[in-house]
């Protein structure tokens, strides 16, 4: 495996504890320093990434950030926690996703983009996962909401036989998909804060599962269909519109 | 006057007789504090850029990639000139108590 250089350390080191104007200062002059001086000969005279970058950090700022990264962190995970032990509270799920994106908007920086498009191009991981999410985002409801239960329960029930229990998928996507949004929500602050799309997808996926998993407990689920149809929709409006002012 | 007051004074100064690259402004200054850690000297030239006593920019390198180079600015000649008045009354004061 290829060590990870003094340089790429340090710089993951700014992204994560400065803010993204000033991480950006910090390791142009860092690499300009390394540079002159070699790496080997900058570890021993700056010492650990992270504590050559907290010396120059705004300790409030850096306090700030973690509290808002623990937050939305918590938040997330917290429903991931309820699903593994099959509580499931829509509505719950939807108040705290608001309040991980309202902080996750808050606590990164906007544009203005010097040049969008190309950046987003160089991004394939960033554009799969957002492709991948929105797939599942769509997907999903089709696949439970949006049929027909009769001819639903033949498809489950041609499933089932094979082993397969469809009734399975939204109650582990919520697991994955929380994992992945507090993994997004890292990469949004040292990588490159459009990963806030797929982070804001992430949360909508989770939300969207749990009314799913509402909807097919409900005795009926026909009338469940028709009652949280439109929580269901608002929910992927308002996910989606996040998402994309979250790519700005 | 503290250490940090007199580190500050020397950057400033530095940077009041030319514009000067990152690298080069530690290496000076930590001749002169060799006791001092060059990621503190550093904290210090970002706590000057920072509160915009100091701005930087790209200066083109004849056959290599452009330098950032730091310069002084206005706010940044206003405390030096402050600092400077501190050191000279710290420096009389030592004087007069024949301090050499």
């Amino acid at each position: 495996m290829k060590k990870i250089g003094y340089f790429t350390k340090l710089s993951l080191a700014a992204r994560w504890f400065l803010p993204e104007t000033e991480a950006g200062a910090v390791i142009e002059d860092y690499r300009e320093i390394l540079a002159e001086m070699g790496e080997e000969e900058g570890e021993k005279k700056f010492g650990p990434p992270v504590k050559a970058v907290l010396k120059i950090a705004d300790k409030r700022s850096v306090a700030a950030w973690h509290l808002a990264f623990a937050a939305m962190a918590v938040l997330t995970l917290f429903q991931a926690h309820h699903v593994a032990c099959h509580e499931y509270y829509p509505m719950v799920s939807l108040a705290f996703n608001v309040m991980t994106g309202g902080i996750l908007f808050f606590s990164l920086p906007w544009g203005p983009w010097k040049n969008p498009f190309s950046q987003l191009k160089q991004s394939k991981p960033l554009l799969a996962s957002v492709a991948v999410l929105l797939a599942l985002i769509l997907g999903i409801p089709l696949l439970f909401g949006g049929l027909n239960w009769k001819a639903m329960s033949g498809t489950l029930l041609f499933f089932a036989r094979r082993g397969f229990h469809l009734f399975e998928i939204p109650r582990y996507v919520p697991i994955f998909s929380a994992i992945f949004s507090v993994g997004s929500i890292v990469l949004a602050r040292i990588a490159s804060r459009r990963w806030r799309a797929p982070a804001i997808l992430g949360l909508t996926l989770i939300t969207e599962c749990l009314i799913i998993i509402s909807v097919v407990g409900n005795m009926d689920p026909a009338a469940g269909v028709r009652e949280e149809s439109g929580s269901l929709l608002a929910v992927i409006v308002l996910g989606l519109f996040g998402a994309g002012a979250g790519l700005c | 006057m503290l250490k940090k007051d007199l580190m500050r004074l020397c950057m400033l100064h530095l940077l009041t007789l030319q514009d000067r690259y990152g690298y080069e402004m530690l290496t000076l200054l930590h001749d002169v504090f060799p006791d001092t850690q060059e990621s503190a000297i550093y904290a210090l030239l970002r706590e000057l850029c920072r509160e915009t006593h100091t701005e930087s920019y790209y200066g083109e390198v004849s056959g290599g990639p452009a330098r950032k180079y730091y310069r002084i600015t206005s706010s940044g000649a206003g405390i030096y000139h402050q600092l400077l008045s501190q050191w000279r009354a710290l420096k009389e004061a030592l004087d007069e108590l024949g301090v050499e």
